[in-house]
């Protein structure tokens, strides 16, 4: 399961097809997510919109490979995630994907650049810590617990933790839900430099349309449907976006 | 980098992991300790029979002819002999002023690789000096002080001869040494004495004969070692075989082999609890910090950590514990190992019992320790560690909130303070930690009542041998059997206030194919110095005819009462008498037999016949010196048993045994159930700090909050300690049940109330100091900072 070295456009980096989720509760069985369809183009940057509820967080679980779908197939680089084994889900997760949690996810007992190298640890090809530190901004920060972090800077410890083993894909989970105005969109500012300049494959959920902006592309989500996917001609730097 | 989280999250509750890490240590530490001993002691054991050459066999006989002897060394499955005189004897020291007991064994009057030979500890061997050199037992010269050099006076044969001690020795055959009638070795009333064997031929009159024939058997198997002895012993018949012990009937190897056969037991079933209910305990806690952590797992699979990474990553917090507990439990273990082996040393008379490092048994230990803690360990992580990250990643489904069944009994639920029932509820949804704190709380509970029981039967027992059926001041044996006129002399005795005649005669029982050799207890119809008793201590009269048995006896033979029985003397003319079984009585130590004594003596052809006598005597110390002066001069006496003596240095020893038997009873338990309800409680604290700095904000009292966690405690370890006492019961039973068929000690199941409420109040003390450490926790809580925690 690794990436082509080829950079041929046509090809997308994932393919989603007719996928459904289905959540077994007892005696009922609940319809999370509904023939969805959609393909995730190599070096993006891809926002999922959608009211709470809609199936944002489980899509992304499917992308990243940490559930698997109750219907439909999944392709990665021309890989089948869907017929995958547990092991090699772990090495995809491993090396291809990077996650941002809403609520950050870091260890409480390690220092913000221990938590990095908990990641950077699992990868063959890792990223400079010193490098990522700088790109999210949090050099002075280095060896700061989680709980004498902000907010914001949690979050960027998250990403750097993310980033730092240099997967192809970036998923995000309402990286900005948990956080203010002005903190929010420096955390944007990272994701957008890492989709610029690193050439990150980038998919962030929002519930927010106006981070939307800054996507090249937007996806609308409504009920476990899609509702439209939407080509942003002249997408917005985060700093010119108002929420 | 997860290692720091490890070891940070190592840290964080070293508390729970103390309480835990003591339980694991204990249970190794019992484990080493036990273990060793067993291996110290079996070690020093085989050592010392073979630096002794120990014997397979003893075979009493009356008076045999040297000349007959190859004969029975030419049986098939006999390969050595060695004949000797034996025989209990009075010695007569100056310095002491009652008559005390010894035996008298003859040895080579060289040196030689004899079976049982003596080690020698002072002095030395015989020497060509002269005939009437003396050896003496260590522990007796010891607590005598007897040097080589010394003299001192032996009453052989009716004489009081001069004797010169050569040295002090040890020997196999006495590892454990008792007198007569003593459960525990005294060297200061008992000891044995080596004489040399051309010296004891011309005292004792037995030139060119022996009383005793010790042997070895040839490498074959238990059949034919049985068969040998069996034709040993008929060959000797004709000059009144006494008796045919085997090395497994030997007392002193009895005695040992039992105690390590019992440590062996020991060094499983309590270290088996303590691991046990380690485990179940870690299995609490790494629940806990795996459902705590339940983001992070979700977190770090999500970063591409296989399932197994992280499994490993619990599976090092829980092994930590092991390999603390066990690297701790081989140390104190070893010096506990070393402690016992020197306490054994008081009891047991070895020429080199030492502490060693069973390297193999601390492997064991380590590995078992470590087994328990992965098992505990990876058990508590597994529910978490199945999750599919995306679940692990969603917060906790809370806990199903329905009523559970109690609630059901609207009448018993409707007058429960809403402090129980929330007690309750928990008790009954937490099932994980309920099901540990009610095992570790009825092990505790099991162990001290199985204590407790054993104690009340020693102290049941000692009573019921030593008060009730014994019941003299002091004992007489003659050497010769005697008529009517040695009870009026005994009447006449200075300072004897009552005395009731004894006769002893060896008999061979015999019903059907089934037979045994016991010694027969003539007694006076009314006997009050003896009285022969059954199971609830109701006396039992001497009937006109027929013998009463103990019930082991009974069993072995296999008769009830009115079965008739044959009964053969061993000495004199060896004529069977039928007879039958009378009644049946009640014993704990050794075999009994018992009839009328007027009736025994017809049978060995006397009309009145006895060979000792009980006394009560005048408590005054005067009148018992008078007593012992006069005792000292008549001929004629074999032995002096005084009963306040024996008792004493018996109860002595015992209760400072007991002492310490009920100092690690105490500490094992406390361990047990303190170790269970710190974890329980904290654990049960930690996963309610916010509902905990809740309750606090709105104005809740620390002591009410901490009675909340008190009540979930006692239900949960008062109903353990109420399961464990039938645990306990049945321990000591199964234990009764082992040694049902043991020839030389049984015991009685006795209980006492005192046995259940004392083990009730023990938990209940645990339980309340064990509360104050989480009392403690709360006051301490910061409940600012717990109503922020984000867990
Ligand atoms: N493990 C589960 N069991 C049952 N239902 C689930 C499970 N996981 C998700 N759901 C349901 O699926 C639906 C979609 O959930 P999802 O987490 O994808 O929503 P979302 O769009 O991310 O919402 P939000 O913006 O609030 O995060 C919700 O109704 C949720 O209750
Ligand atoms: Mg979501």
């Amino acid at each position: 399961m690794t990436s082509p070295a080829s950079d041929s456009l046509p090809q997308p980096l994932m393919r989603l097809e007719d996928v459904g989720r289905t959540y077994l509760m007892g005696e009922v069985s609940v319809n999370v997510l509904r023939n969805v369809s959609f393909e995730i183009r190599r070096g993006e940057f891809l926002a999922i919109v959608g009211p709470s509820g809609s199936g944002k967080t489980t899509i992304l679980n499917l992308i990243g490979g940490l559930d698997n779908p109750t219907q439909g197939r999944i392709w990665y680089a021309g890989q089948e995630l869907t017929r995958a084994t547990p092991s090699q889900l772990t090495k995809y997760r491993r090396h291809e994907v990077g996650f941002v949690f809403q609520f950050f996810n870091l260890v409480p007992n390690l220092t913000a650049r221990e938590n990095v190298a908990v990641s950077c640890e699992l990868s063959r090809r890792p990223q400079d810590i010193e490098r990522v530190f700088e790109q999210v901004g949090l050099t002075e920060r280095e060896n700061h617990f989680p709980s004498q972090l902000s907010g914001g800077e949690q979050q960027r410890v998250a990403i750097a933790r993310a980033v730092a083993k240099n997967p192809a894909l970036l998923l995000c989970d309402e990286p900005t839900g948990s956080l203010d105005f002005e903190t929010g969109k420096r955390v944007l500012r990272v994701l957008v430099d890492l989709n610029r300049q690193w050439h990150k494959t980038v998919v962030v959920i929002t519930h927010n349309t106006a981070l939307a902006q800054v996507a090249d592309r937007v996806l609308h989500l409504r009920s476990g449907a899609i509702t439209s996917i939407d080509e942003n001609a002249a997408p917005l730097p985060p700093e010119e976006v108002e929420w | 980098m997860l290692d720091r989280k490890l070891v940070r999250d190592l840290v964080g509750s070293r508390g729970l992991l103390l309480a835990i890490t003591s339980i694991m240590a204990v249970g190794v530490t019992c484990f080493v300790s036990f273990r060793s001993a067993y291996h110290n002691l079996d070690d020093a054991q085989a050592r010392y029979y073979r630096q002794c050459r120990m014997a397979d066999f003893w075979i009493d006989v009356k008076k045999v002819p040297l000349a007959e002897l190859p004969a029975v060394g030419r049986v098939p499955g006999v390969e050595e002999l060695r004949s000797r005189i034996v025989f209990s004897a009075t010695v007569d020291l100056e310095a002491v002023p009652q008559p005390l007991n010894c035996q008298v064994i003859s040895l080579p009057d060289r040196p030689g690789p004899v079976i049982n030979d003596i080690v020698l500890r002072q002095g030395g061997y015989f020497s060509e000096q002269r005939p009437d050199q003396v050896i003496v037992n260590d522990a007796f010269a010891r607590a005598h002080r007897i040097y080589p050099g010394q003299s001192l006076h032996l009453i052989l044969n009716n004489r009081r001869q001069p004797l010169q001690v050569v040295g002090t020795a040890i020997s196999s055959e006495f590892t454990y040494l008792l007198g007569p009638g003593a459960l525990v070795p005294d060297p200061e009333h008992f000891g044995v004495f080596y004489i040399k064997q051309s010296y004891a031929e011309d005292v004792f009159d037995f030139a060119g004969a022996a009383n005793q024939v010790v042997g070895r058997f040839s490498p074959v198997d238990a059949a034919s070692r049985e068969a040998a002895l069996q034709r040993a012993e008929s060959l000797l018949e004709p000059f009144g075989a006494l008796q045919a012990t085997p090395l497994s009937q030997q007392v002193s190897n009895q005695f040992l082999s039992n105690e390590i056969a019992g440590l062996g037991v020991t060094a499983t079933i309590i270290p088996a609890v303590f691991l046990l209910v380690a485990a179940a305990v870690l299995n609490v806690l790494v629940n806990r910090l795996a459902r705590q952590q339940r983001t992070v797992i979700g977190t770090l699979k999500a970063l591409g950590y296989g399932d197994a990474q992280v499994a490993l990553h619990f599976l090092k917090f829980g092994t930590s514990v092991g390999v603390l507990g066990g690297l701790l439990g081989s140390g104190l273990g070893y010096l506990a190992a070393t402690g016992m082996t020197a306490l054994y040393r008081q009891y047991f008379e070895f020429p080199d019992l030492r502490s060693e490092f069973h390297w193999y048994t601390h492997a064991v230990g380590m590995s078992v320790s470590l087994a328990c803690s992965v098992l505990g360990s990876l058990h508590g992580a597994r529910e978490v560690l199945r999750l599919s990250p995306a679940e692990a990643m969603r917060p906790e489904r809370p806990r199903q909130g329905g009523a559970i069944w109690l609630e059901r009994l609207r009448f018993v639920w409707s007058r429960l303070s809403s402090g129980w029932r929330i007690a309750l509820r928990t008790v009954f949804r937490s099932r994980l930690r309920t099901g540990a704190g009610l095992f570790a709380a009825a092990m505790g509970s099991g162990m001290l009542s199985a204590g407790f029981i054993m104690l009340e039967i020693q102290d049941f027992l000692l009573d019921f041998q030593f008060q009730r059926i014994v019941r003299s001041d002091l004992d007489l044996a003659f050497v010769d059997e005697r008529g009517r006129e040695a009870w009026d002399e005994v009447r006449s005795l200075p300072a004897v206030d009552y005395s009731e005649p004894l006769l002893q005669v060896g008999c061979t029982l015999v019903h059907g194919p089934y037979h045994r050799k016991a010694g027969v207890t003539g007694l006076v119809r009314g006997s009050r110095l003896t009285v022969p008793r059954d199971q609830r201590g109701t006396r039992i009269e001497m009937p006109g005819s027929g013998l009463v048995l103990s019930r082991r006896l009974a069993e072995i033979l296999h008769v009830q009462p009115g079965d008739r029985l044959t009964m053969i003397p061993t000495q004199g003319e060896r004529r069977p008498v039928e007879t039958r079984v009378a009644r049946i009585s009640d014993t704990y130590i050794g075999l009994a037999a018992y009839a009328e004594i007027e009736e025994l003596s017809r049978l060995v052809g006397e009309e009145f016949a006895m060979t000792g006598a009980q006394l009560l005597i005048d408590p005054l110390p005067s009148a018992r010196l008078a007593l012992f002066r006069r005792l000292k001069e008549t001929p004629g006496v074999q032995a002096v048993v005084s009963r306040e003596d024996l008792i004493q240095s018996m109860t002595e020893t015992l209760l400072q045994n007991q002492l310490v038997f009920i100092g690690m009873l105490v500490l094992f338990a406390g361990v047990i159930f303190f170790g269970s309800i710190v974890n329980s409680s904290l654990v049960s604290l930690a996963e309610r700090r916010r509902e905990v700095a809740t309750l606090r904000a709105l104005g809740y009292t620390p002591w009410q909050l901490g009675a909340l966690f008190l009540r979930e405690s006692l239900l949960v370890h008062a109903t353990g300690t109420l399961l464990g006492l039938p645990c306990g019961y049945g321990l000591v039973w199964a234990a009764a049940e082992a040694y049902r068929t043991n020839d030389l000690i049984r015991m009685p199941v006795i209980t006492a109330p005192w046995v259940w409420w004392g083990t009730l109040l023990m938990a209940l003390a645990f339980i309340l100091l064990s509360h104050l450490v989480v009392q403690l926790r709360i006051h301490r809580l910061n409940v600012l900072e717990a109503l922020n925690v984000k867990e």
